[in-house]
């Protein structure tokens, strides 16, 4: 069995390990990392036609058993002729289809999964795919990387601040950049107004067509720059970034600003772990462009809080998605330790919510403080 | 699953009170108020939040009793018509405060942020945002409190914190003399302000209390939205002076436009802070939804109540237009709701826990 190295969710310290596209193979991947005595794996296939192996693994005294059971109960009924990918039966699982966010969590690392497996969640593995689905998942999720439980709690704290700063900017810093432009010039300095004016002097469009005009070409970019194998794919970033950025600039066609707005927005969406979760906010960020565009703040102040809303009711297996920040009593508060900002270790001594009650204790008290 | 009790924690309510009245009342109390300014208007404000803690006691007593739904309850107990009256009497008031706020918040955002766009049109964003935000589960609006309520309640703390740099020691001495009469007039006006605490009754069989204590559980629930107003208050005082404070329509708002920040990062933290005081007024829109929905669910029959919100929208944007001005609003408001109807709203939790209590008297002596 030859293992893949991980490329979509690499990491700086830990196993580089990837699944590969064979469930048996998956599943010893997973054996070597927790004992197989351990885990439940009930099999099933899927896909008239296909006939793909499919698995759900758990932890038979650690996952909830409610959570689980309507799980699989959801999975049997998938009624379709095929099955090619993990990503098909997640979108045939998720409880809200018309949400763009991600209700499963994909992953390509087997220390993820068994991580996950220890705090309770459980996973989908489907043969052909090198991506297992994780559930239930929260929003906190989508901020972790696998080898936060890796380094320092104060190292890894600061960078979950800096992802949830980037995921703002992600999906708000060209509609702030727009409604600022348009509506509310007078709230800022007056030498930061002046350069700006200076910086559009010349452009023939308004702020909005401008921004929206270079957020596309930079989704062309990195449209392209993805279907292009390996070193071509670069090479396209690099051209389309620096050489189209500085020409358009040079051609008067957008602002200087207006690269730095767009340049730091695609960083933002970047640095956010969850590629699924990370393009969810690319698409939120156009409803913003347009509202900064036409209602200034109030529009932005809408969206933000539409966007909430809507996260206030999203589920994933039951489970809030804006768990633990909403919520956060079911399990006496014990999950803010490992949110935003995340505890020493030694502190972690509860599971998450996912687990079940009597089971949540993770640790020796000896090693409790 | 257990998140899917269809009930929210004592937390939730907790945030849902501090936002349904952080952004609304501060924004309120000073037009009721007037023409109290100064020393008098804060010590009608203490007072008649002051009154509103001592009141919850009922509303907490009467709240233990609600086995199942309010309507029922009332139903139960003096038969249909009161469960009807009651409920409609709520739906009053739920429709036109809806109306005022969104209205007030189209007025504020014209005024300071986009001279642009109609009053209409944003009261109209107001209202969506509202139906919105009731669709669907009362959990939802718990969570989105939740998540909500600190990171507000610290900016909001944190701007009012920078205000108080430009407070005048001056400004806060009292240069009128106390008008005890209309302190006392207006303490009633707060205290109706207020009035929204009895939709609890409503809310309580979907809270997870806890306990019986549910009049010691509203206290500890309520108490972090006066403390926030009254200090925001004193520092709008402190900062405009009382003959400002009088003629400003919002002076908490004008309080932010002095603000100066080390390093002069922003010219104008009013906007900032409107923006933060928006997600309060949001969230109070969809409140007077959510409520809206409840009454009209356990007053019409389950077959008529697939469709009830797209109703409610459709009332409250006839209200909208009919009021026409924020100007007219405000005076139906202020002279028909507040004074009209928030009386009985505010006397119905008193009269039942008068009633129960009887009913409990008598129970025992007959056992004996």
């Amino acid at each position: 069995m030859e293992i893949p190295k991980a490329e979509a969710e690499k990491v700086l310290r830990g196993s580089r390990e990837a699944f590969t596209e064979t469930l048996s193979d998956n599943l010893t991947l997973l054996e070597h990392r927790i004992q197989k005595k351990e885990f439940t794996c009930k099999k099933m296939r899927l896909g008239r036609r296909t006939q793909t192996e499919t698995a759900l693994v758990y932890l038979e005294d650690i996952a909830y058993p409610g959570i689980v059971d309507a799980a699989w109960e959801q999975l049997q009924k998938i009624d379709i002729d095929g099955v090619m990918d993990s990503g098909t039966a997640e979108q045939l699982l998720k409880e809200n289809v018309w949400s763009p966010f991600p209700q499963y969590q994909a992953t390509e690392r087997p220390d993820r999964v068994a991580q996950s497996l220890l705090d309770g969640r459980a996973v989908f593995m489907f043969d052909h795919s090198p991506e297992a689905l994780i559930f239930p998942v929260t929003i906190d999720n989508m901020f972790q990387t696998s080898d936060d439980y890796y380094r320092h709690f104060e190292v890894v704290s600061f960078l979950r601040i800096i992802r949830y700063l980037a995921a703002f900017l992600a999906f708000s810093l060209p509609g702030l950049y727009v409604a600022a432009n348009c509506f509310h010039t007078q709230m800022l300095p007056t030498n930061l107004v002046l350069s700006m004016a200076e910086a559009r002097e010349g452009v023939p469009f308004p702020t909005i067509v401008e921004v929206l005009l270079l957020e596309l070409s930079f989704e062309l970019i990195r449209e392209a720059g993805l279907r292009m194998p390996g070193a071509i794919g670069n090479t396209i970033g690099i051209v389309g970034g620096l050489i189209i950025g500085q020409a358009a600039v040079s051609a008067n066609l957008v602002s200087p600003m207006t690269v730095v707005v767009a340049a730091l927005t695609a960083l933002g969406s970047f640095s956010v772990p969850n590629e699924e979760f990370s393009e969810s906010l690319r698409l939120i960020k156009y409803i913003n462009i347009f509202l900064g565009g036409f209602l200034g703040i109030v529009g932005l102040v809408l969206g933000w809080y539409l966007l909430l809303v809507h996260l206030s009711g999203l589920k994933s297996c039951g489970i809030p998605y804006l768990s633990p920040y909403a919520a956060p009593e079911i399990n006496e508060y014990q999950d803010l330790r490992d949110s935003m900002v995340r505890y020493p270790l030694r502190k972690l001594w509860k599971r998450p919510v996912f687990a079940q009650r009597g089971q949540r204790r993770r640790m020796g008290r000896g090693e409790e403080e | 699953m257990f998140a899917e009790n269809e009930k929210i924690s004592v937390p939730q309510l907790k945030s849902l009170l501090f936002l349904d009245w952080t952004g609304k009342l501060l924004l309120l109390l000073p037009v009721l108020c007037r023409p109290l300014t100064g020393w008098n208007f804060l010590a009608a404000a203490a007072l008649g939040m002051a009154w509103m803690f001592l009141y919850l006691f009922f509303t907490g007593e009467v709240s233990c009793r609600v086995q199942g739904s309010f309507s029922a309850y009332l139903k139960n107990r003096f038969g249909a018509w009161s469960s009807y009256t009651t409920g409609i009497l709520f739906l009053i008031y739920l429709f036109w405060n809806q109306t005022y706020l969104a209205r007030m918040t189209g007025r504020i955002c014209r005024t300071f942020l986009l001279p642009e766009v109609s009053e209409t049109v944003i009261a109209m964003l107001v209202l969506l945002a509202g139906v919105y935000t009731a669709a669907g589960s009362g959990q939802k609006r718990g969570r989105l409190a939740q998540c909500l309520a600190l990171p507000l309640g610290i900016a909001l703390t944190v701007m009012l914190a920078a205000s108080a740099f430009a407070v005048n020691a001056e400004n806060l001495m009292p240069d009128t003399h106390m008008d005890i009469r209309l302190v006392f007039e207006k303490s009633a006006m707060v205290f109706a302000s207020f009035a929204a605490v009895n939709l609890v009754l409503y809310e309580s069989p979907y809270i997870n209390w806890k306990t019986d204590k549910r009049g010691r559980t509203l206290r500890r629930c309520a108490k972090a939205a006066p403390i926030f107003l009254i200090l925001a208050f004193l520092t709008a005082i402190g900062t405009l002076g009382e003959k400002s404070f009088f003629f400003l329509p919002w002076p908490a708002i004008t309080m932010m436009g002095d603000v100066n920040l080390p390093g002069n990062f922003l010219q104008r933290w009013d906007a900032v802070f409107l923006a933060f005081l928006l997600f309060s007024l949001l969230l109070t829109s969809g409140t007077c939804c959510h409520y809206a929905e409840r009454i009209l669910k356990e007053l019409l029959p389950e077959k008529k109540n697939s469709h009830i919100l797209w109703g409610i929208f459709a009332g409250m944007t006839m209200l909208i237009f009919i009021s026409r001005t924020y100007e007219r609003t405000a005076e139906i408001f202020s002279k028909y709701i507040v004074k009209g109807v928030v009386p009985l709203i505010l006397a119905l939790p008193v009269f039942l826990w008068l009633v129960e209590r009887g009913r409990k008297k008598c129970e025992n002596q007959e056992v004996k």
